[in-house]
């Protein structure tokens, strides 16, 4: 598939980044490192108030072999860091609540990892169309900074499935 | 309990959810959201509810667990649920508050993942760090009411949202009027207790509110005591001298509990003993 065009968008579901998150970026490093912004939404329903949800995630995608003329798989790893604003959010780092680390944690900045397998359908370049369009249907297995200190000094505590978070989504290239 | 004791089937509840979307933890919109399983949601009602299953009969001594702060402490809580189950003639256990670290709906799910395997039904207070973030939200959504009371028994129970830092001091938390107008009355029990997280001469108490607060228990009919958490050390003292005994809770993480025996005297009288537990 050309790499001229390396611009995507993204439509995401879950993975910390909202119910329903969109975004886009640019394919680098021969198509295997993607930064991308994405913007998310949890509606009332689910968090008392809307939260809006504002994430810089990349994901670099080492193993990509196709399958005939159109179909790709891929595997990778990623990471992100958000920050969320909500009217019932109350910011840990407040200077007119709290004295400077009261709270080790920032309530509003969060970071996370995560494992992302993918497939992808492009179409075949051709003279007239050399950077045809491809979709990509995608799920990432993560978890996030709080999730890891809460696993981490408890021994058999809580397990690593617990933690673990779940989001999926689309990518359309072209 | 279905989802919250097998993992198996959680994690099948969970494929199953996805297109359901709210259903599913583990598809997670945001830590600070609250989606998940409904089974966790209004454990506070729910308690109640199976406390009410199992009524202490009138005059009977009523004996109760006393802890708080279980935040990321989950080995702790296993053992915990362990020893608490070896114990008799218990009627519930109450937690002072900090039952998250985060303010996180997972955490809070994680601890009644613990805590509902207790043979005995349990009852928490909000504490400071089940308020950060939007933990306010998830607090009321997985347990229920800020303030709340009940009688169990011929003891009547007042739990108040005490952290005013969490507030910004604005001078409403802990609610005064609220807490005049359930201690005012024993709604037909014999004795009451109120139960806290952050006590009232703490730092993150409304100074303000903090001889309201006081005047409030000083002058509640046949006050056992006052239970609170925050400070994660076991204490009991009369701070104000008058005559109101104040008892602070272990945290889960000091390996310890207290199970206090309420009960009235001849002269009708409340009187409790205390003992403290090891695990």
């Amino acid at each position: 598939m050309p790499g001229k065009a390396p611009f995507f968008l993204t439509l995401h579901v879950g993975g910390g980044a909202g119910t329903v998150a969109l975004g886009g970026g640019v394919q680098l490093a021969h198509q295997r490192l993607e930064p991308e912004v994405l913007v998310g939404y949890v509606p009332r329903r689910f968090s008392s108030k809307p939260l809006t949800i504002f994430t810089f995630k990349a994901t670099y995608l080492p193993i990509r072999p196709t399958f005939g003329n159109h179909w790709r798989a891929s595997a990778g790893v990623g990471g992100y860091v958000n920050y969320t604003h909500g009217a019932t959010i109350r910011d840990s780092k407040d200077p007119s609540t709290y004295t400077p680390g009261y709270y080790f944690f920032s309530t509003k900045v969060r970071t996370g990892l995560f494992v992302t397998p993918r497939l992808t359908y492009a179409g075949i370049a051709t003279v007239q169309h050399p950077n045809p369009s491809r979709v990509s249907a995608y799920a990432e297995l993560g978890t996030n900074d709080l999730y890891l200190l809460s696993l981490l000094p408890n021994k058999g505590g809580i397990s690593p499935t617990d933690i673990l978070t779940l989001g999926f989504g689309s990518k359309v290239g072209w | 309990m279905l989802f919250s004791t097998l993992p198996q089937l959680r994690w099948a509840g969970c494929v199953a959810a996805l297109g359901l979307l709210s259903g599913c933890e583990l598809l997670e919109f945001s830590p600070n959201a609250y989606n998940g399983s409904k089974e966790q949601s209004n454990l506070t009602a729910k308690n109640l509810a199976r406390m009410a299953t199992n009524p202490l009969r009138a005059g009977d001594t009523l004996r109760f667990v006393f802890t708080g702060d279980s935040q990321r402490f989950y080995d702790h809580a296993e053992k915990l649920v362990e020893s608490v189950n070896q114990q008799s003639g218990l009627s519930f256990m109450v937690v002072a508050g900090d039952i998250s670290d985060f303010g996180l709906a997972r955490e809070m799910r994680w601890v009644d993942d613990r805590l509902s395997k207790l043979d005995i039904p349990y009852l928490t207070v909000i504490g400071n760090h089940d308020q950060v973030g939007n933990g306010r939200e998830a607090y009321q959504h997985v347990f229920g009411p800020l303030n709340y009371s009940f009688v169990y028994g011929d003891t009547k129970f007042t739990l108040i949202d005490t952290n005013s830092r969490e507030y910004n001091f604005n001078g409403r938390i802990p609610d005064i009027g609220w807490l005049q107008q359930q201690t005012r009355s024993l709604d037909g029990a014999k004795r009451q207790v109120v139960l806290c997280h952050v006590p009232p001469l703490d730092g993150d108490f409304d100074p303000k509110l903090t001889e309201p607060y006081a005047k409030a228990l000083e002058v509640a009919p046949k006050l056992t005591f006052a239970l609170n958490g925050h400070t994660h050390s076991f204490g009991v003292s009369e701070p104000f001298d008058d005559g109101v005994t104040y008892i602070s809770s272990y945290s889960f993480q000091k390996n310890q509990y207290v199970i206090l025996t309420v009960w009235n005297d001849a002269n009708d009288q409340p009187k409790f003993r205390l003992k403290t537990i090891a695990f």
